[in-house]
């Protein structure tokens, strides 16, 4: 059973003069346990908003999550409470996301006190999430502003593992890090799904480390998944115009010929006024009529991902079958 | 934007009535027994009882409360204690001119004096002219307004005769120079360091860089782009500071004995009058509520983010 | 997944001077490493230990008994006795030691400052983080009631208030308490509307932390800062506050000494007596100053992004 469901997810803020903007528009995926799911797309895309509805930050205007086969909708209180240890989240700013005035430790401890670990049992626990974290027990004296911003990460990640979850997001968790400390925060949040079968949301605009670090790989652009399939489905033989431009866009290694034939030109459209028909047209060097009227839904394409586009080709009658 | 404007006419409302309701608390539900007060301590209850029932004080206090709103609308603050009944308002608009008089020539002083201040402490910060206007500034903020008033009152009036002892007399600003003195000083300290502050940021500011890379003079960047740009959100807090005088008129016209509503208030404060007392609070409120809000509509129409703020 | 060898991870550029260095002994050792290069920070903190020290130690400091009248006191004209001799700074017209009222006076003014300015930060940072972090209807609720308030000139508000009330000095801290809870709350809340934004308080609300909880240790701790210099700075103005209301007759009640109500004493007399409108003021303004030095001083230290006030 899958741990993550989510159906038709729509996310809507509210700007003066009655101006909707749907952030999030009918987005539908699941994670099961043990998987990381990627989610990548230019920024305000919206899959930011997602992780953050998915953790009850923000309020859904619609559709249904589902987090360990329950729905979120609606938790209040203790319930709610209850409910946020099963999901955590590591963010993105490592300056912002530790409270500064605390020490190290003290963090770490808050998630076990939510837990609801005796108090004689908490500094054991705390070195030990210290430890498994690759943090030395020392640091649980120290005030953020004497680690690095890799240091940093790791202590969020003690603190999301502190209340024992089944996922976790990481929302451009190693973004704003060197490339050497990325490599080493993968490879530890890799070794602790292994460990733990934790799921991941693992969400960035950077699609060398969603390479390396996603099993599956969905693409959000303008609040809507325009593509998702397994890693090598998406980055090997990217079906959407969308996808192939974001692909040709970063050296990556072993990327198809398909993927280097798109340029991106221009700013992603306002989501406060989407395009009509595929809301990628604008920019899309394929677009034809159809895509300035219908919107395109997510659709089995060649190769077997889902894609939202009118001109991928259908999968061929061979791979159509089970 | 006139939606803007409708909420903010609706948000001043309310606070109008909050400032009316809390004044009639002041004036009605917390004193003793203002019956007793007029009747004096030598009469008998049943002229204190017949004193009440005339100001309506037995009755329940909603209906006072509405009685006094009532009053209101129509410009009726009520009738002094003390002056033999005279209407409390035609007493605050007889004193009014004085008053205003001075604090016009307070706002005068703390301009005069503070803005430049300012300027000359931002243009060069750390530098001598700075420390000494900061430090100025903060003696100004320090010191109580009545004791700076006696000092030139014994020093430039009493000692030297330069300067007039009290009273109104011609020429008028003669008599008037020590009170809006002494009115705009503290003022003029607190608008020395805004300005400081102000000019800092905009000197500071990416635009004022480029007009010094591209070459135009100190004098030029100072007067058109610095100033201009530094002071206009100084200017709009002009108007608030008219009914903040009305609270420091208070001290100024007592010293000076000047005969505004800062002295009618302090004698009646004497007398426990207070129904000027909280009569002369109202007006000064009233006065800033509807400055504030003129404020606010001046900058909008200025600054169109103001109107998408909040 | 194959995980290379892990490297020590390279330092990366810390953050130079963290602002929100935490650790207490960090910032006393900072504290006193600047007040040793302000001079006029150092000597504002070395006045106002001087000044604590003459307020506890004022009966054994003061020559005489502060509220009695001394034969010896007034010359045989009835006029007080100039400075020198048995009465240092003189004697009032009362025939009443000048010192030893000032030595006493430090004790109302400092305790009026600082229990008036105690209360009013209690309810302000407690209101300011209630309307800042719950938002809502709360905040709507709370922010009228501080603009409210706030509409009334602040000494005309007191004068009011306390006219109706009756004078003690009792009062005159509710008083004060009263108007200055809304400066702070409204500064608080403001900060609040920042803080409960950044990322780590999100990441502790969802981590399952309730909001009492996040209020008090994760909020609160960021906001002691601004609550210690708006502090310093709200003593000063509540001794000014307190200066004038006793010089208006409406403060601390005679005999018991007050700074303010000893000028508003001297001043019938300074023709004659100047020493009695010297003596009390120079106490007035050198501690008022003292404050806001050293509350400028913690504002820099503290905090150098805090907004100026009125």
């Amino acid at each position: 059973m899958n741990i993550v469901e989510v159906e038709n997810l729509r996310v809507h803020f509210s700007r003066r003069r009655g101006v909707t903007v749907r952030a999030v528009d009918g987005v539908s995926f699941t994670i099961a346990p043990g998987e990381t799911l990627g989610l990548a797309g230019e920024s305000g895309s919206g899959k930011s908003t997602v992780a953050r509805a998915l953790l009850r930050i923000t309020d859904p205007a619609g559709g249904r999550v589902r987090i360990g086969g329950r729905d979120i909708a609606g938790l209040r209180g203790a319930s709610l409470k209850a409910f946020r240890r099963q999901m955590q989240m590591v963010y993105q700013d490592p300056y912002d996301s530790l409270d500064p005035r605390m020490k190290i430790g003290a963090t770490v401890e808050e998630a076990l006190l939510v837990k609801g670990v005796p108090a004689a049992e908490r500094p054991g626990r705390v070195r030990e999430l210290l430890e498994r974290v690759g943090l030395p027990a020392a640091f649980a004296v120290r005030y953020p502003h004497e680690l690095s911003g890799g240091q940093r990460q790791r202590v969020s990640i003690a603190r999301a593992l502190g209340v024992d979850p089944a996922v976790i997001a990481c929302d451009e968790a190693v973004s704003a890090l060197d490339v050497s400390v990325r490599a080493q925060i993968l490879n530890l949040l890799k070794d602790i799904q292994e460990d733990s079968g934790l799921a991941y949301l693992f969400i960035s605009h950077d699609l060398s480390t969603m390479r390396f670090a996603a099993d599956r790989v969905a693409i959000m652009y303008l609040g809507r998944l325009v593509e998702i399939g397994t890693r090598d489905q998406v980055f090997g033989a990217p079906r959407h115009p969308y996808t192939q431009a974001l692909l040709a866009a970063v050296p990556v290694p072993g990327a198809s010929r398909a993927a280097r034939r798109v340029r991106l030109a221009g700013e992603p459209p306002s989501p406060a006024h989407p395009p009509t028909g595929c809301a990628f047209h604008p920019r899309c060097p394929l677009a034809q009529d159809v895509c300035r009227t219908t919107r395109p839904e997510l659709a089995v394409k060649q190769g077997g991902q889902l894609a939202a586009c009118h001109l991928a080709s259908e999968p061929a009658r061979e791979e159509a079958a089970p | 934007m006139t939606g803007w404007v409708l909420r903010r006419i609706g948000q001043t409302a309310l606070v109008l009535l909050g400032v009316v309701t809390l004044a009639f608390f002041m004036a009605y539900a917390v004193p003793g027994d203002p019956a007793r007060l007029i009747a004096g301590p030598n009469a008998d209850a049943a002229t204190v009882a017949s004193i009440r029932h005339q100001l309506g004080l037995d009755a329940p206090l909603w209906s006072q409360y509405t009685a006094f709103l009532g009053r209101l609308l129509r410009g009726d603050l009520g009738t002094s204690y003390a002056l033999h009944g005279a209407p409390v308002a035609g007493q605050i608009l007889q004193a009014l001119p004085t008053t205003a008089l001075i604090a016009l020539g307070g706002v005068l002083w703390q301009l005069v004096l503070g803005v430049p201040a300012g300027i000359v402490a931002a243009y060069r910060p750390k530098s001598a002219a700075d420390r000494l206007a900061t430090l100025g500034a903060l003696i100004g903020l320090s010191a109580p307004p009545f004791w700076i008033g006696l000092l030139l009152l014994y020093y430039l009036a009493y000692r030297s005769s330069v300067f007039p002892l009290n009273g109104l007399g011609d020429p008028l600003w003669w008599y008037l120079a020590l009170p809006t003195f002494t009115l705009g000083l503290a003022g003029a300290a607190w608008y020395a360091r805004m300005t400081r502050t102000q000019m800092l940021e905009v000197l500071r500011s990416p635009y004022i860089q480029m007009a010094r890379a591209k070459g135009l003079r100190e004098r030029t960047i100072l007067t058109r782009h610095a100033l201009r740009n530094g002071l206009t959100p100084l200017i709009t807090m002009i108007g608030m500071d008219f009914g903040y005088f009305l609270g420091g008129v208070l001290i100024i016209e007592s010293v000076f004995g000047l005969p505004g509503v800062g002295k009618l208030t302090y004698d009646a404060i004497d007398q426990l009058d207070i129904p000027i007392v909280t009569g002369a609070v109202l007006f000064a409120a009233f006065f800033v509520v509807v400055m504030n809000f003129l404020v606010d509509l001046t900058y909008a129409v200025v600054d169109p983010r103001v109107r998408n703020r909040r | 997944m194959t995980a290379p060898p892990e490297p020590l991870e390279p330092p990366e550029s810390r953050r130079p001077a963290d602002p929100e260095a935490p650790s207490v002994r960090d910032g006393l050792r900072r504290a006193g490493r600047s007040l040793l290069r302000d001079l006029p920070a150092l000597i504002s903190i070395i006045v106002l230990v001087l000044l604590v020290l003459a307020a506890l130690l004022a009966p054994l400091l003061a020559p005489h008994d502060p509220l009695r009248t001394y034969a010896e006191g007034l010359t045989d004209r009835g006029a007080p006795v100039s400075p020198g001799g048995d009465f240092p700074l003189g004697t009032d017209p009362n025939g009443r030691d000048v010192l030893s009222r000032l030595l006493y006076g430090a004790r109302v003014s400092l305790t009026i400052g600082i229990v008036a300015n105690g209360l009013a930060t209690i309810v302000g940072v407690v209101v300011g983080v209630t309307a800042g972090y719950f938002g809502g209807l709360a905040d709507t609720v709370i922010s009228r009631i501080t603009d409210v308030i706030m509409s009334f000139p602040i000494l005309l508000f007191c004068v009011a208030l306390i006219s109706v009330t009756g004078p003690s000095q009792r009062n005159v801290v509710l008083v004060i308490a009263l108007i200055y809870w809304t400066y702070l709350a409204r500064i608080i809340r403001g900060m609040v509307l920042s803080l409960r934004e950044r990322e780590f308080v999100t990441a502790t609300r969802t981590l399952g932390v309730g909001n009492v909880r996040i209020m008090v240790r994760h909020i609160l701790p960021h906001l002691v800062p601004a609550i210690i210099v708006y502090a310093t700075l709200g003593v000063a103005s509540s001794i000014l506050i307190e200066s004038s209301l006793s010089f208006i007759g409406v403060g601390v009640p005679v005999p018991e000494a007050s700074w303010g109500q000893m000028i508003d004493d001297g001043r019938k007399y300074y023709e004659v007596a100047p020493w009695l409108l010297f003596a009390p003021g120079v106490c007035l303004i050198v501690t008022v100053l003292a404050f806001n030095l050293a509350g400028d001083w913690l504002r820099d230290l503290l905090d150098p992004t805090a907004p100026e006030r009125r």
